[in-house]
């Protein structure tokens, strides 16, 4: 009689394990998915950057990681520009400004760039941190600046991407 | 007993089957670099692109010049007059216009050394002049003046304006000239950024 009590008790805690679990069941490994909206874009006779943030998680020394930037010229008429890294002006909460080194860390595809009228482009910037290399802090910040050095006058514009790393 | 037996055997798998993927799964992105960009647009103008020092309202003493040891505002009202304390539209000479951004912005506004001549003004990056640096600042409308204006350094300026979603909004400049007389009267120009960045 005990051992048939036992038995029926052991079942219904597996069969109720098994209810709760059922959501993971079905999706056992959870994969990171990229969220995709599908937003209008900005005028085309305005120059506009996209996107404005690229988030990189579990970074760490020997490391790369890498991202297509997209520039669109809104100017009628060609004009270069100048695609950089820069020190941010300010940083993000908890998020440290970048090491002297970092710059070196950087590649883009293009620095200086010449864009016909209206012109979209991808841009592919790429961040190796060396093995020997320490990183600016658990989470830190940099820009990457985009100028159109066709503007006139003494007061211009500047859109710069905001890439947020979090060291391993 | 058999019955029992079989039970735990299938309580235990059923245990196993949940929480054994679970473990690999962590293992598997702690080790992975991930980049993600979610799809977002910046996109300002700005109007005018030029401030002429003391050049924005002609009643302005000595209109046209800058002197020593000056401030001057982009302020139309006058070159001399300072904003309200609440600063109002009007007392701002530029527009940036937020062209369709897709996020909330952050603006900052840098000021550069200036150049062309051989007593050349550098920003001293503490709002204030010294005998041959400039001191400038940044204000936009709806900032209490003068507690809210920002410092407009070379670089690392802090943000003029945060998480902005209007579709406008109106700005100025201030800058105070150096202290000490130029030993030149050449003309001398420097370049100011607005800078956009998602907030």
């Amino acid at each position: 009689m005990k051992v048939k009590v036992l038995a029926i008790v052991m079942l219904v805690v597996g069969i109720l394990i098994t209810g709760c679990g059922g959501t993971n069941t079905s999706n056992p490994t959870p994969t990171p998915t990229a969220t995709v909206e599908y937003i209008q874009e900005p005028p085309q006779d305005v120059t506009w950057i996209n996107p404005g943030k690229v988030q990189v998680e579990n970074f760490y020394a020997g490391a790369t990681a890498e991202y297509t930037i997209t520039v669109h010229n809104g100017n009628d008429y060609s004009a270069k520009f100048i695609i950089k890294y820069r020190i941010p002006d300010h940083v993000g909460e908890g998020y440290s400004f970048p090491s002297d080194d970092v710059s070196n860390w950087i590649t883009i595809s293009g620095n200086d760039v010449n864009f016909n009228a209206y012109e979209t482009k991808d841009i592919l910037v790429s961040i190796t941190m060396p093995e020997d290399a320490t990183a600016p802090g658990k989470k830190w910040e940099f820009w990457i600046s985009v100028i159109d050095d066709s503007q006139g006058g003494s007061i211009r514009t500047e859109q710069c991407v905001r890439w947020l790393i979090t060291m391993e | 007993m058999k019955k029992l037996i079989t039970s735990m055997v299938v309580s235990l798998s059923l245990i196993a089957g949940i929480l054994g993927p679970v473990g690999i799964a962590s293992a598997l992105t702690s080790q992975n670099v991930t980049v993600t960009g979610t799809p977002s647009y910046v996109a300002i103008t700005n109007t005018p692109s030029t401030w002429t020092i003391n050049g924005l309202n002609a009643s302005s003493p000595s209109y046209g010049y800058m002197l020593v040891n000056t401030t001057y505002y982009s302020n139309p009202l006058g070159d001399t007059t300072s904003p309200s304390t609440t600063v109002l539209a009007g007392e701002c000479n530029f527009t940036v216009t937020n062209a369709s951004s897709s996020v909330p912005l952050d603006l900052t506004v840098n000021f550069g050394n200036f150049s062309g001549s051989a007593d050349a003004m550098n920003n001293s990056d503490s709002g204030s002049a010294t005998a041959t640096e400039f001191g400038a600042s940044s204000y936009c409308t709806d900032m209490a003046y003068p507690t809210g204006i920002k410092t407009a350094k070379v670089t690392g300026s802090d943000a003029m304006k945060t998480n902005w979603t209007t579709a406008s909004l109106k700005w100025g400049l201030i800058i105070e000239t150096r202290t000490d007389a130029w030993t030149t009267g050449d003309a001398q120009t420097a370049t100011v950024t607005l800078t956009a960045t998602a907030h």
